[in-house]
């Protein structure tokens, strides 16, 4: 796919001048976006219901790649080719034609794939995958795109793959950890009875996570469980509150949130030494720490103003900084390099909270929902989409916002509430 | 035993890669082994916690003189009739020895930290008011429990409002 190769780096070219001059503008999307006609070759009497799934999915990842657009051609009657016919679909504007077809065996899944390039009538690539229990198919839709997404030449959106773990809220008085795909396809819980909250992964490797367990009569405890075996280990406990932040990038660090005196300040955590150090000493709220600058600085919240608003400090000395001037209640952030992307609390609609994002090295300012409760904003490893909860109209949703696309996608829990997420 | 299912697996899949080109171009080489995506979605285990029921272990402080303090939207400060109310529980609370827990709670608006912590907030004041009239600090414990431990699940302003609040409850 030299062609379509050559294509994207010209269209990249154009986002890198363009951003050189205007910081946060959203590029649009480029013309160069190839076609890519997806067939389902699958045998008729495999399951109608998991080919429709599969099918639904392949063309919303696609489309959210925001780097191809995505066809689902049916073949009609021809149930054999005896080759493809790289006229015809040069006739159907197409540039990429992919065949896949399902084999379920038990509980096994597996995804055969073909590409074929139109524009110079080569064969792209042969993919075979399995991913064990039917379940997990989400995981091999992701995996498929993700390779055909890199076969293209397109920058990389390897984040697709990554798990997704939130807190759901069930009823009262009852919130379980869950692991899923970031369209909530997938979806299995990993603790449940009592009220558990603010799940954060441990890990880049994703195989461990910490999360605070509220007991009635105890103290929020932190406690830090294999996703493979479920066994847990208490971190930390604190009167009041006691929520894991953030996590270094050497993963030997916390930032946690705590009140051992009834004042939430952040604390850096070693886990090795098993040390606390406070980094914030005001007697207000001070909640929310997340590293920056190579772990040597954090962005926090605190009310130290009069309301909620996003400050920086270094994890050295104590001098603050106001790093947000927009908005006089900005409840939460999530940074990457020079970009900040926080929640404010509409003034005129107090119940209205929506992500806005700034540069740190100018003003520009761009907001990034308009309707609802949007919280929990977190960048992807690659700074290019940001991962939300929305509350609108009492449904919760995951929300993905691809920033050089200028798009946004939600994929709605169909029961109960997201309290909070990580990925 | 799976590596053989995988095996019949890619010899259906390679049946579909041949149906489907025909006669194979030079470069439509089959794949010679499968790729197994890799998730640890795979091996997720689930932890269940004892059967934490919401009381479990902590008693209302239901004797009817004490009562539930309330707070206005977003705000964390006593107002002068929550102040009576705080005053009035301490004079109650002064007849017993036993630990209290404050549980400071917030409606729906909201469920980050910052929520969590105008729950301790709230629980805080109701404890400042307390201890300034002559109950032992040392008997207070707080927790926050944010927007998750409602009393009162409906969508409209009446509800909200009963779910800002501090509730006392005796440890055992």
């Amino acid at each position: 796919m030299n062609f379509l190769k050559l294509v994207f780096i010209l269209f990249l070219g154009y986002v890198n001048v363009y951003s050189a001059d205007v910081k946060l503008e959203i590029v649009k999307r480029s013309v160069a976006t190839p076609n890519v006609y997806f067939i389902n070759f699958t045998d008729s009497f495999v399951n109608k219901n998991i080919q429709k799934r599969v099918s639904k999915l392949i063309v919303g990842d696609a489309t959210i790649s925001g780097h191809m657009k995505p066809v689902e051609y049916d073949q009609g009657d021809e149930t054999f080719i005896s080759r493809i016919d790289y006229a015809k679909f040069k006739d159907l504007k197409a540039d990429i034609v992919v065949y896949y077809k399902l084999v379920i065996d038990d509980d096994e899944l597996s995804l055969g794939v073909k590409a074929y390039d139109i524009n110079t009538n080569k064969t792209s690539y042969v993919k075979t995958y399995n991913v064990g229990k039917i379940n997990n198919y989400p995981f091999l839709i992701h995996q498929m795109i993700i390779d055909l997404n890199d076969d293209l030449g397109a920058p990389d959106i390897s984040w697709m793959k990554k798990l997704v773990i939130f807190a759901k809220k069930t009823k009262m008085n009852r919130s379980n950890i869950m692991v899923a795909d970031y369209t909530l396809t997938y979806q299995k819980t990993v603790v449940s009875g009592g009220i558990n909250i603010f799940p954060k992964w441990a890990n880049k490797k994703q195989d461990a996570f910490y999360y605070t367990y509220l007991k009635k009569g105890g103290k929020p405890t932190i406690y830090k469980q294999s996703l493979r075996t479920a066994r847990k280990n208490k971190i930390i406990d604190s009167d009041g509150v006691a929520i894991v932040s953030d996590i270094s990038n050497d993963e030997k660090k916390l930032l946690i949130t705590m009140s051992p005196k009834g004042q939430t300040d952040i604390f850096l955590y070693n886990l090795s030494s098993k040390s606390l150090k406070k980094l914030t000493r005001y007697k207000g709220i001070d909640v929310g720490g997340h590293f920056i600058n190579d772990d040597k600085s954090i962005t926090f919240v605190s009310d130290r103003l009069g309301s909620p608003n996003i400050f920086s400090k270094s994890i050295y000395d104590s001098k603050v900084e106001l790093l947000v001037h927009h908005g006089t209640n900005n409840n939460s952030c999530t940074a990457f390099k020079n970009q900040v992307v926080f929640v404010s609390r509409d003034n005129a609609r107090r119940k209205s909270f929506n992500l806005y994002m700034i540069s740190t090295e100018d003003n520009g300012i761009k907001k990034l929902t308009s309707n609802g409760v949007n919280q929990f904003p977190k960048f992807s490893n690659d700074g290019e989409s940001v991962l939300f909860i929305k509350h609108y109209r009492n449904q919760s949703s995951i929300g993905v916002i691809r920033l050089k696309y200028n798009q946004s996608y939600l994929f709605p829990l169909k029961r109960g509430k997201i309290q909070s997420i990580d990925w | 035993m799976k590596n053989m299912k995988i095996v019949l697996l890619s010899i259906a899949l390679m049946l579909f890669f041949a149906s489907c080109a025909g006669q194979p171009a030079p470069d439509d080489a089959l794949p010679n082994d499968v790729q197994n995506v890799d998730t640890q979605a795979n091996d997720a285990s689930e932890n269940e916690q004892g059967s934490d029921s919401a009381d479990s272990g902590v008693n209302s402080a239901n004797s009817e003189s004490i009562k539930i303090v309330y707070f206005d939207f977003d705000e964390f400060a006593l107002t002068q009739g929550n102040m009576d109310i705080a005053l009035a529980n301490a004079d109650s609370l002064s007849s017993s020895s036993a630990s209290i827990k404050l549980e400071g709670n917030c409606d729906e608006w909201g469920s980050d930290e910052y929520n969590y912590a105008l729950g301790l907030k709230r629980a805080k004041a109701v404890k400042d008011a307390i201890t300034s009239n002559g109950i032992d600090e040392s008997r207070i414990s707080m927790v926050s429990y944010g927007e998750s431990n409602p009393i009162c699940s409906e969508k409209n302003k009446s509800c909200w409002s009963k779910n800002r609040r501090v509730e006392t409850k005796f440890l055992p």
